[in-house]
């Protein structure tokens, strides 16, 4: 079933998650090409590709193991998902994969392929071993792994979103969340997560879904190398005030971007052009806006528009 | 980890329980060895003849420490 749209009647969006919202953070204008009009790049990040299939393969092996799978069945069955899901079957008119077709994904990034990916999976297994952070049940007896939530806040906005798992660690509850990154992780790399849209609003669902104290999001970040892949567990933390400040400051975001679309003006934020190595669009901004189109449509193709209610 | 290049040129669907089984093994083993020291244990690029003629000569020699 496909999900309903996150855009009311008047053509604003009214259902928000991190990445809708972080759009709107960042620029207006980025906003428009890439939530609105759905602008996307020929070839895929293949940090995207290679970050989601690595969080998922976590993600499933724990929720498998908090079904009661075997440990070791787990690993094999998350491996085997994550090796067929990097491998390019052709499709049959069903669109199911046929068998002995295809090849192998061919990233386009040294660090970011197909083994480092399958490597870092079942090293991180190894890793966290013994891992004294432990998943959450639920009163229900669910544990509490793979929650896509849905919450109506204030003026008729929902906010949404994907927790993948939530832990008790030392005592404490948090959101977990998996990062990967193909830099050394220092302290710094955790600190940037401080202020985050996207780990306060993990923080603040995880409380008001759960109705328990969570403390903020424990993050394990991988750093991707050629030889290996080494492993750092961080967190970030948010008080209840700083919660209070976050959402009054994303409700104002919301409503910025609400208003740019009933005025049909969207303001690029220049300041933003060059953070985390320069944003996908600056050279097609750098463009006098009359043949803007002309260049976005060579390079990038309008595809679905990204939609918060979609479950995973 | 010359299996594993076997085994990851191969259509995944095709894999039988062993062959997951191998390749968890040798990817644990490759971090053992990386852990141990052998900086290039962990690198999932194929080898080469040389390194695979090295690693024959190695696995040949009875060494007792």
């Amino acid at each position: 079933m496909s999900a309903p749209s996150p855009f009311d009647a008047s053509g604003a969006q009214f259902a928000w998650d991190s990445t809708s919202i972080k759009l709107a953070e960042t620029c207006l204008y980025k906003y428009k090409l890439k939530m609105l009009d759905g602008w996307q790049p020929d070839n895929k990040s293949v940090h995207l590709i290679f970050g989601g299939l690595y969080a998922s393969a976590l993600e499933n092996f724990y929720k498998a193991v908090a079904e009661g799978i075997d440990r070791e069945q787990a690993i094999r069955d998350v491996v085997h998902e994550a090796l067929i899901a990097t491998w390019e079957h052709e499709t049959d008119e069903a669109g199911d994969p046929i068998p002995e077709t295809g090849a192998p994904w061919q990233s386009n990034h040294n660090l970011k392929t197909r083994g480092n990916l399958i490597r870092s999976i079942i090293w991180y297994f190894e890793q966290f071993r013994d891992d004294p952070c432990e998943t959450v049940h639920l009163s229900t007896g669910a544990p509490a792994v793979e929650h896509s939530f849905k919450l109506p806040v204030d003026d008729g906005i929902v906010l949404a979103g994907h927790l993948d798992r939530l832990v008790t660690y030392s005592g404490s509850l948090y959101v977990q969340d998996q990062k990967t990154s193909g830099s050394t992780i220092t302290g710094r790399f955790f600190e940037g997560f401080n202020p985050d849209t996207q780990m306060s609003l993990y923080t603040w669902a995880g409380k008001a879904i759960f109705h328990m104290p969570v403390k903020g999001v424990m993050i394990d970040a991988a750093q991707i190398a050629v030889g290996f892949t080494r492993y750092e567990r961080g967190f970030t933390f948010r008080s209840d005030d700083q919660l209070d400040e976050w959402y009054e400051g994303a409700m104002h975001t919301i409503g910025r971007a609400r208003a740019a679309v009933h005025e049909d003006y969207f303001p690029m934020n220049p300041s933003s052009c060059s953070n985390y190595g320069g944003c996908e669009f600056r050279h097609i901004c750098a463009r006098s806006p009359s043949v803007r189109e002309q260049f976005l449509k060579g390079e990038f193709t309008r595809g679905d528009i990204w939609n918060p209610l979609r479950s995973r | 980890m010359a299996d594993i290049a076997e085994l990851f040129s191969r259509d995944p669907l095709s894999y039988s329980e062993q062959d997951l089984v191998t390749i968890v093994t040798e990817m644990r083993k490759s971090r053992h060895a990386f852990n141990l020291g052998n900086v290039k244990a962990g690198s999932t690029k194929p080898k080469t003849e040389k390194q695979k003629k090295l690693e024959e000569l190695a696995n040949g020699l009875e060494i007792d420490l």
